[in-house]
């Protein structure tokens, strides 16, 4: 059975380098008035030698999923909700606590990540599979499958630099909805597309939404989850925690 | 994942390092009519202009010269390159390594087994020397393996432990590749040491002589240099142990710095 666990989980990007330049003459300045102008935005600059220097951007996350679990999570910019999926991934590792999950995942983050822009959409869907970890006959049985979602026509031929962002994200979809992973992740995807494409990925989307076990949803968008997920996560609530949607005011 | 399982797990996605570096080749030649050919022609340019200059300052006979400079040139480019890339690696493959979750030990793969490509085609025009001098023994064809099998465990090392380091620390890299550059005219490449006299000794404190000599001696001595074995057959291993360390201790860290 699929799951997914985060156990106190906490998150600093270290700075590094020169970026500690910034640091140095940050110290120098009046620290009140720094918190003040950051408060638009999520995540705690630190500058002190007792705890470090970086960004904190998850300060101990607790969050259990299990098989049909749809989650939502939302939260300002810079709150930490692309960070949280990338934990949840397993592409960043916690500064503290654990992450524990059994199943394959498979997420959606943005449009330069993931895909070489200079192959075609071919051989891009055959490295996104064997990063998937399909062997060679799963990925050509794949292949008709993701290009008929996809539909890109000849461009599917072509490299993807000259994809619009649209067309990549419809190939990239595509490719994810194909690979029928135990756990996806979305980060702001669900409202991408153009119209035509949309309304097919609402059609279609619930098929293959109903197939995947763990769903999890970062976005603005309060409307569209209200169609897609079940619990919600807020990084802005002061003691976050897994809540029902219904708790939700638009 | 632990290192040891990372370095295994990577290794068995053989099929996507392979392809990765594939796909590396491609574009490097992309829209170009001779391709990957690139690789067997500039070498081959390049000996021909080095042995037509270089012989000239050497007092070795035109046949050992050219022997001699063309298996340098070709080992020397391989480590000069795994080397140099080794410094940037992750930064290569920054877009997948933020949203991919597959080992690191990919990546190195990647790059060894994308310069052992270079390294085949490279060694085209070597073969034709070696052919045309007759120095083309059977005896060669047989060590060549096993020395190039030495050559890729060091560069899988090289990659892992630079690959954080320079990571980490931007100025390093830098620091590698114009060292590198200084190292080429401190390693009996297009010298031969016989001919610099006082010079010579120094070669034997440059690791790098050793690793040409493992490959070259036997073809143009009829003879396999022990000393140069024992201090490849060291590095290999101390090089090994240092990466699986730097590989535990800090690759998980490398996505926060690229």
């Amino acid at each position: 059975m699929p799951f997914l666990k985060l156990t106190d989980v906490s998150l600093v990007y270290p700075m590094v380098g020169s970026d500690r330049k910034f640091i140095r003459r940050r110290e120098q300045k009046d620290p009140t008035s720094a918190a003040e102008q950051n408060k638009k935005v999520g995540g705690l600059i630190l500058g002190s030698k007792q705890e470090g220097r970086g960004v904190k951007a998850l300060d101990k996350v607790n969050i259990s999923l299990k098989d049909g679990d749809r989650l939502a999570i939302i939260g300002r910019n810079g709150a930490g909700k692309s960070t949280l999926l990338r934990v949840m991934a397993g592409v960043y590792p916690p500064s503290e606590g654990s992450v524990t999950s059994s199943g394959k995942v498979t997420g959606l983050y943005n449009l330069n990540l993931g895909v070489n822009a200079e192959l075609n959409g071919y051989d891009n869907i055959r490295l996104r599979c064997m990063m998937f970890g399909l062997n060679k006959q799963q990925i050509e049985e794949a292949i008709p499958e993701i290009t008929e979602f996809a539909e890109l026509g000849e461009f599917i031929s072509l490299p993807l630099k000259i994809y619009s962002s649209g067309m990549r994200m419809r190939l990239l979809f595509a490719i994810a909805m194909t690979l029928k992973p135990d756990i996806l992740l979305l980060d702001e995807w669900i409202s991408a597309g153009d119209k035509y494409f949309r309304e097919k990925a609402d059609n279609q989307m619930k098929t293959y939404m109903d197939r995947i076990p763990i769903v999890v949803v970062a976005t603005h968008n309060l409307v569209r989850i209200q169609q897609l997920c079940t619990t919600l996560y807020d990084l802005d609530d002061e003691r976050p925690e897994i809540k029902p949607l219904s708790e939700l005011v638009i | 994942m632990n290192a040891l399982t990372d370095i295994l797990y990577g290794l068995s996605k053989w099929r996507l390092w392979t392809a990765l570096a594939f796909n590396d080749i491609r574009m490097r030649y992309k829209k170009s009519w001779i391709g990957i050919g690139w690789v067997a022609l500039s070498t081959s340019l390049f000996l021909a202009a080095k042995i037509f200059i270089f012989s000239n300052f050497s007092a070795q006979p035109l046949g050992f010269f050219a022997v001699y400079l063309a298996t340098g040139f070709m080992v020397w480019r391989f480590m000069s390159s795994v080397v140099m890339e080794s410094t940037s690696v992750y930064f290569s493959a920054a877009g997948w390594i933020k949203s991919e979750p597959i080992p690191y030990s990919t990546y190195i793969f990647q790059l060894v087994y994308r310069n052992f490509i270079t390294l085949l085609y490279s060694s085209l025009p070597v073969i034709v020397t070696l052919i045309i001098f007759q120095t083309f023994t059977l005896k060669f064809a047989i060590t060549f393996f096993p020395v190039i099998l030495i050559y890729l465990l060091n560069a899988v090392w090289v990659g892992m432990i630079l690959g954080v380091v320079c990571g980490r620390f931007r100025d390093l890299a830098h620091l590698i590749q114009t060292a590198m550059q200084i190292m080429f005219f401190l390693t009996p490449v297009i010298w031969v040491a016989s001919d610099v006299g006082k010079l010579a000794n120094f070669v034997r404190w440059n690791p790098l002589a050793h690793f040409l000599a493992i490959f070259r001696d036997p073809l143009l001595y009829s003879e396999y240099p022990v000393l140069s074995w024992q201090v490849v057959g060291g590095i290999t291993v101390v090089g090994w142990i240092a990466a699986i360390f730097v590989h535990a201790r800090f690759r998980k860290q490398v996505v926060f710095w690229i």
